[in-house]
């Protein structure tokens, strides 16, 4: 009698671990879900970028238009900088400036220059969603981020040619948002951090709405990007990605 | 009277010898002779150079661009330029000023880029700021609009030439950057390495617009003469209490050693190459030493012979060292007269560094000038004189002490 009931309690608990181990997410599906979560089929937004430095503080406006996972431009239309765009595509970077005759291709390093000033680079705002393409993962803890419990996942780039060789995200794990993300140099030098300051729920997706960029080489300083409006699913030209359609 | 002509018969007794020893003080005289007229090249290239091209001998700046000036803070400018140019004008001393903006660049080509550092300036106004006519090697100066002069390696790197076009990326005065697109008019061979290899030049109102700047400089250099230090820091400082008498703030007027550390450290090699000259010096009279030793030795029996005669043990340590300083006084004033011509030679006709010059971003000229100059030339030889004469006067002491009996029996 005494053996058989150990019988079934050893079975239980061979099912109960596999239970476990089928519901423990692995860091690919959490870095595939937050990537859905912000993932839209077409998406434009307006915002602004506000840098603060020793200097003083400057205020870009800009319109976005997005479409899934790798397709954004950016163009700006506060006056120092109207008529400056940002194309990402699913492989290049292009900056188009009204006074220039060329579109400049940005590539490598050059990603992570400053954009506009700012503690932004060209990268981080255009980074898109298609994350696992470009970065292995791996699930290194859990940790509590402003009272939000989150998986800390470590990201090394799987190409020498991404910006951030390096990045450490600490993932919401109820809403699946990046509530703050450390980003590394090859050498292990923190070059970047950003802290989620606010979003908001739409369709079931979550949109960031604002959050706080501080490049870790400067002295104090720091950039806000916000997203003031923004419109879900819109109709959007196919053509609006394309470098034809840049330099108009 | 009789010590100094039997000195000079003694001296002429082995030519030989003599012009052995004396051409070892000569080679180090004329050496050094050569490095300061050398050096004296270089610091006079360098001045002329870093107020050309950098720091004017005031340079006019908004009071916290330097402080800042590892971040480019290019909104840091000079407002109201013209305004202050006329002020200037009508101070007491005549003057070349020249309204620039410097600014770090990146040229695109195709799908490569370059660094490269553009300078906006009123073209007319460098024909006589900076000589500008001489440097073109190709083509024409801008005149108006999206029109670059580009050093010629800097072109030559990016396999472009005069008619091409090419687009600059630069951060702004608004901090932000901007893009345009300039028609190459021109090559030019700036006498500096670095300004060949990285600058490229553009109108100034051209680079305002490029830049976001309205009606604004980055700097502007202003050049004059001057008596002294003294006198160049003080006009720095009337040019800036004049601008803040008609309400001009927010600027600087510094002088342009001030700012210069480059030029600080070829003073301080002046000073280094003095210690050089001493141990140089040293050498070439270890030769004399030698000589002189060598001499005594062979003289022993004429010196016991001297003695016998009845001459003094002192003249006869006068004798030797009469030799010496002698011999000391012509290699070292030959050696002076060797330096000095070979340094006029090679003034007249330039010493050409620009192989050796080629990696290195430094603010001399290529081609480079020795300036023999009569202060070095006198105290050089009064130097090695003194030095010559001093390093024989120990050998010559054994000559004293020489025994007039075994010195007869020397063979």
């Amino acid at each position: 009698m005494l053996k058989k009931r150990k019988e079934w309690i050893f079975i239980i608990l061979i099912f109960a671990a596999s239970a476990v181990s089928l519901s423990a997410e692995s860091a690919e599906d959490i870095i595939e879900k937050m990537d859905d979560i912000q993932t839209f089929r077409t998406m434009e937004s307006t915002g602004k970028i506000i840098s603060n430095d020793r200097f003083g503080t400057k205020v870009s406006e800009y319109i976005s238009i997005a479409r899934g996972k790798t397709d954004f431009l950016i163009e700006f239309t506060s006056l120092e900088e109207r008529g400056q765009k940002i194309l990402r595509t699913p492989d290049e970077l292009y900056l188009f400036y009204p006074d220039s005759e060329e579109i400049i291709r940005l590539q490598g390093a050059a990603l992570r220059q400053s954009m506009l000033g700012s503690d932004i680079s060209y990268e981080d705002i255009t980074e898109g969603t298609d994350t696992l393409s470009r970065y292995n993962v791996v699930l290194t803890g859990e940790e509590i981020v402003e009272k939000n419990m989150c998986f800390v996942i470590q990201m090394d780039a799987k190409k020498k040619n991404i910006a951030y060789p390096r990045q450490i995200v600490w993932i919401d794990k109820e809403l699946y948002i990046p509530r703050k993300t450390e980003y590394y140099s090859r050498s292990g030098r923190l070059l970047k951090t950003m802290d989620l300051i606010s979003f908001e729920k739409e369709k079931g997706k979550i949109i960031l709405t604002s959050m706080i960029i501080r490049d870790k080489l400067k002295k104090t300083s720091s950039t806000e990007f916000t997203v003031d409006k923004y419109k879900v699913n819109p109709p959007v030209h196919p053509a609006t990605f394309t470098l034809e359609e840049l330099t108009w | 009277m009789k010590l100094k002509g039997i000195a000079f018969r003694n001296i002429l007794r082995n030519k030989r010898r003599s012009l052995l020893s004396g051409s070892a003080i000569a080679v180090a005289a004329a050496s050094i002779v050569f490095l300061f007229a050398l050096l004296e090249g270089m610091k006079v290239d360098l001045a002329d150079n870093l107020q050309t091209y950098y720091s004017g001998t005031a340079k006019i700046m908004h009071a916290d661009y330097e402080k800042n000036k590892k971040l480019n803070p290019l909104h840091l400018t000079v407002k109201d330029p013209d305004r202050i140019t006329e002020i200037i004008g009508m101070m007491d001393r005549e003057t070349e000023i020249s309204e620039r903006i410097t600014f770090p660049s990146r040229i695109y080509i195709g799908n490569d880029y370059y660094n490269a550092m553009g300078m906006a300036v009123r073209f007319p106004d460098e024909i006589s700021f900076q000589k500008i006519e001489n440097v073109l090697s190709e083509g024409r100066f801008p005149e108006k609009g999206r029109e670059a002069v580009l050093g010629a390696k800097l072109a030559s790197k990016m396999s472009i030439g005069v008619g091409d076009k090419v687009t600059a990326l630069a951060s702004t005065a608004s901090r932000g950057s901007n893009a345009m697109t300039f028609t190459v008019t021109g090559l030019a061979v700036f006498p500096l390495h670095e300004l060949t290899n990285s600058f490229f030049m553009i109108p100034l109102e051209t680079g305002q617009r490029f830049l976001k700047m309205k009606n604004e400089v980055k700097e502007i250099l202003v050049k004059y003469k001057t008596s002294s230090d003294e006198d160049g820091k003080a006009f720095a400082d009337q040019i800036l209490q004049e601008s803040e008498k008609n309400g001009i703030s927010g600027i600087e007027a510094a002088y342009w050693k001030d700012r210069n550390e480059t030029f600080a450290m070829i003073e301080m090699a002046d000073k280094m190459y003095m210690v050089f000259a001493f141990f140089f010096l040293i050498l070439g009279c270890s030769v004399v030493i030698n000589t002189t030793m060598m001499v005594i030795y062979e003289r022993t029996k004429e010196i016991g012979m001297m003695k016998a005669l009845g001459m003094k043990d002192s003249n006869i340590v006068r004798l030797f060292f009469l030799e010496s300083f002698f011999i000391g006084i012509l290699a070292s004033l030959s050696g002076v007269l060797i330096g000095v011509v070979i340094s006029m030679i090679l003034n007249h006709t330039g010493m050409n560094f620009q192989d050796m010059m080629e990696d290195i971003d430094f603010e001399m000229s290529t081609i480079m000038y020795p300036i023999p100059t009569f202060k070095y030339a006198i105290a050089i030889f009064l130097y090695s004189s003194f030095i010559a004469s001093i390093s024989t006067f120990i050998p010559t002491l054994r000559a004293n002490k020489i025994n007039t009996v075994d010195a007869l029996k020397h063979d």
